[in-house]
């Protein structure tokens, strides 16, 4: 998480002295803003009553990846199926 | 022992005191082994042993009060820092953007060549907008540093 911090700080910062394209520039910054308070986190963790709720949205997340493998592999076949069928209308 | 029966600050109770030898945790590389080892374990019922529940109250008290001191104020200032650079610098590109409508704008130096385009409070207007992202990404850099310095110590 601090190197992504670090590298794209340096890429958003850097972009002032150099010519760079405006559309990765823009990805750059989204990511990292997603990741610096994605860090908050890591300190939110100090404060006793958010500390408990941290570790139960993660430890949900890891509990949950093989639900989350069968729920995309059935996205993805509806997603194929109706694109396939969409096509029908156009 | 100066106890007042009727008040309940001047009364005294039985405590029980443990008291352990942890400077080796801090002070030799074995005690850095033995918290990488325990953060590695799978069995957490050894965190539930005496020993171990006194070591990780102390490490928890002493250091997070030194987070909270030495590491949150930067950070909370580069958060700001990078929502000011990113806020500028869209400001600016707007501006910029809305000034000069159908011109190509895909590179940076494509708006700073039509920074001094159009009249007078245009830019003027352009030019503190351009100072104020400038600015703010230069901020957003030094408190980067700063950070990424204090985390790695």
């Amino acid at each position: 998480m601090d190197a992504i911090i670090l590298g794209t700080n340096l890429v958003v910062t850097f972009s002032l002295f150099g010519n760079v394209k405006l559309v990765p520039l823009r990805v750059f910054e989204s990511i990292l803003v997603v990741a610096i308070f994605f860090k908050s986190l890591y300190f939110l963790r100090l404060i006793g009553e958010i500390a408990p709720l941290i570790d139960i949205i993660f430890t949900i997340i890891a509990d949950i990846k093989y639900f989350m493998a069968i729920y995309l592999i059935s996205q993805l076949a509806f997603v194929f199926a109706f694109y396939s069928i969409g096509k029908n209308q156009m | 022992m100066g106890e007042v029966l009727d008040r309940p600050e001047c009364l005294t109770y039985a405590v029980k005191i443990q008291c352990i030898r942890v400077d080796w945790i801090i002070n030799d590389k074995e005690g850095l082994k033995f918290l990488k080892e325990l953060l590695k374990q799978q069995n957490k019922d050894i965190f539930l042993t005496p020993y171990i529940l006194i070591v990780i109250e102390f490490l928890y008290i002493e250091y997070s009060n030194k987070i909270k001191s030495m590491l949150m104020p930067p950070f909370i200032l580069h958060i700001i820092s990078v929502i000011l650079a990113v806020i500028s610098a869209e400001l600016y590109r707007s501006q910029i953007m809305s000034n000069n409508f159908g011109q190509e704008m895909t590179m940076t130096y494509d708006l700073k060549n039509l920074l001094y385009e159009g009249s007078d409070d245009i830019v003027a207007l352009n030019k503190k907008l351009f100072l104020m992202q400038f600015l703010a990404r230069l901020f957003c850099a030094v408190l980067n540093i700063v950070n990424f310095i204090n985390f790695v110590q």
